[in-house]
């Protein structure tokens, strides 16, 4: 049984799956007046403690979209992970926020429109559902890649660490051994 | 930072001792499973078993819990808006959960032991002791309350006793690691291990996330209640000697193939403060065989490999997808059967086996996640997705497992099961307030 199939018996979620890729896509209206401030706002939330790309790694996030359209009355948020959302949503938040919403730098949120409350005064559970209620799946998600955030970044290693020794001359020998036959198969190019 | 804490904030007098005390060792224990077959007879059975069941504060050495499945709860005539407020994994089950903790092929539920897995089960009552006399004591007044009332039937029970040494049927030495919950003034065993929010175990406490669990309602039947997993696990021993065997070339390798399978030599003694050689002196010693942490010390898993079992049931501070503090588990082991005699490799046929217990209070994020994402999965960690724990995983002998050493690591490949699930159920164990309130339900 697939994992989504296996966690069909959970709640049931929305978001299709391509590999071990699931995407979340949300719609949401801005406040009038307030796409600057919020464009502004996500962007400091996203570089308020260095790279995201390290806290992104973390929790499986491959990429994220925050698109603003309509005559900025409209945010789109797009983001694709390697884990189940609801397995690791609490998990993203701690990470995000420390388990502390006021550090989150979630108070972008305030600048949507139907969020019941603020977000401060939001439980998580709320908070994730009402995620949720903003959620429209996508009639298409497609992922190229097989493996999970981490596995890339350690073929990143490794393809780097090749590439370092192949750019030594000796390599050409040290390879011709026959246990590297898989390596030496790559490094005609 | 140190886990000894002298606060004592939480309702001990109202939390069952069984939640939150470590088992005894040595020990001796009883788990017995009812049927409730008519309502009035299951709230005098409460009535009944709640002077066997001691508070947290209690000083006694021996203790019996009683905990209540969705089944059970239905059968006692709570109210369904009261159910309906339970989550949703403990309204199903843990039959209905299996191919989410991975329990297919052989640990199926098809395939479990009746009435394992049934809606017949409704009470679980467990002993645990020191000693078969503190065992009697407690167990004979567990006893009267339930064999002479009609419309309560007992239907299975499992006795447990301590292995010889101390050790879990595979020879390793059990029930080491054990979290400080944070106002309970019962201590942890990882110095290096900050108490945890007792949110985490015990309903109407804050959690790690800052927030207090929605609990079941009403809130004096959620308020220092707990979720109990209760799952039979059959070990094979044999198979697992087997391995071990056909795996190395010599009875020391043997042992150190086993360590880094387990992350523990058989002693208890962690690879992580003896990577080379076992300590049985350390294994012994309380004070230092859980004192350890990962990330600085061990980062790629060269002495405790990161798919080692309890690398994976409990990461410490290793780098891994997620956060591992919202997944601990209080876990209590305690053994079934005879120990297959040293140096047998046949199979004797016997069933023999470890009575697996979590105690926690969320059943998805905390016992579900740790089965789905830690033992039967290895990205979390950048392992490859689809290894599985050596030791506890739902291994179908096309598993791998990766021993990090220099200058290669090394690499096993066609990994069996060596634990096959017998069954089991999730329960709720109500605080001792709940427990009176159920008994005295009029519906």
């Amino acid at each position: 049984m697939s994992s989504n199939e296996a966690t069909a018996t959970r709640v049931k979620r929305k978001g299709l799956k391509s590999g071990v890729a699931t995407e979340y896509t949300g719609f949401f209206k801005i406040k009038p007046g307030h796409a600057k401030q919020l464009v502004k706002d996500i962007l400091a939330s996203l570089t308020r403690r260095g790279d995201v790309r390290e806290s992104y790694a973390r929790i499986g996030v491959y990429d994220a979209s925050y698109v603003v359209f309509d005559n900025d009355t409209r945010l789109l948020l797009k983001i694709s992970f390697d884990t189940d959302f609801d397995t690791y949503f609490d998990d993203a938040l701690t990470i995000l926020a420390g388990g502390d919403k006021g550090q989150t730098g979630g108070s972008w949120f305030n600048h949507l429109e139907g969020l019941p409350g603020s977000f401060d005064s939001l439980t998580w559970e709320d908070f994730k559902n009402w995620l949720v209620a903003q959620q429209t799946e996508a009639a298409i998600f497609a992922n190229t890649s097989d493996g999970s955030v981490k596995e890339i970044q350690k073929a990143q290693h490794v393809q780097k660490a090749f590439q370092q020794v192949l750019d030594n001359p000796e390599a050409a020998q040290a390879l011709k051994h026959p246990a590297l036959k898989p390596l030496l198969d790559e490094a005609a190019v | 930072m140190s886990t000894v804490e002298t606060g004592v904030t939480l309702e001990l007098d109202d939390i069952q001792s069984g939640v939150l005390h470590p088992r005894p060792s040595p020990y001796v224990g009883v788990y017995i499973l009812l049927r409730i077959d008519d309502r009035r007879a299951g709230r005098e059975l409460l009535r009944r078993l709640i002077p066997a069941v001691a508070g947290t504060a209690s000083s006694q050495k021996a203790w019996g819990s009683v905990a209540l499945s969705f089944q059970g709860l239905k059968a006692l005539g709570v109210p369904q808006s009261s159910l309906d407020s339970f989550p949703l994994p403990f309204q199903q089950g843990m039959a209905a959960r299996a191919a989410f903790l991975g329990d297919v092929g052989e640990s199926a539920p098809e395939n479990w032991e009746k009435p394992l897995g049934t809606p017949d089960v409704h009470v679980a009552i467990s002993v645990l002791s020191p000693d078969a006399e503190g065992l009697e004591s407690v167990l004979a007044r567990a006893r009267k309350a339930y064999q002479e009332l009609s419309g309560i039937s007992g239907i299975w029970h499992l006795d447990c006793h301590v292995l010889p040494n101390e050790k879990e049927a595979f020879g390793f030495k059990d029930g080491i690691s054990h979290p400080a919950v944070e106002g309970s003034g019962i201590p942890g065993t990882n110095p290096k291990e900050p108490p945890f929010k007792a949110g985490e175990f015990i309903l109407g406490y804050p959690d790690e996330l800052g927030e207090v669990e929605p609990m079941p309602r009403p809130e004096v039947l959620g308020k220092n209640g707990s979720y109990i997993v209760f799952r039979k696990l059959h070990q094979r021993v044999a198979a697992f000697r087997q391995y071990l065997k056909a795996t190395s070339s010599s009875p020391e390798e043997e042992e150190l193939l086993a360590a880094k399978l387990m992350g523990r030599w058989r002693s208890g003694a962690p690879l992580a403060l003896c990577p080379f050689r076992d300590d049985p002196g350390l294994g012994a010693d309380p004070k230092r065989n859980n004192d350890f942490l990962y990330k600085d010390e061990d980062p790629k898993g060269l002495k405790t490999p990161p798919g080692s079992h309890i690398r994976r049931m409990n990461p410490r501070d290793s780098e891994i997808a997620g956060a591992a503090r919202l997944h601990r588990m209080i876990r209590r082991g305690t053994s079934y059967g005879p120990m297959l005699p040293s140096g047998v490799l046949e199979d004797d046929g016997a069933e023999r086996g470890l009575a697996f217990v979590f105690v926690g209070a969320r059943l998805e994020r905390q016992f579900e996640f740790i089965q789905s994402e830690w033992v039967n999965k290895g990205q979390f960690f950048d392992g490859p997705l689809g290894d599985k724990d050596p030791i506890v995983g739902a291994n179908d002998g096309s598993s791998r497992f990766t021993i990090p050493q220099e200058p290669i690591r090394r690499r096993l490949q066609g990994l069996p099961a060596f634990v096959v699930t017998r069954g089991g159920e999730y329960f709720f164990a109500p605080g001792l307030r709940a427990l009176r309130w159920l008994a005295a339900l009029e519906t």
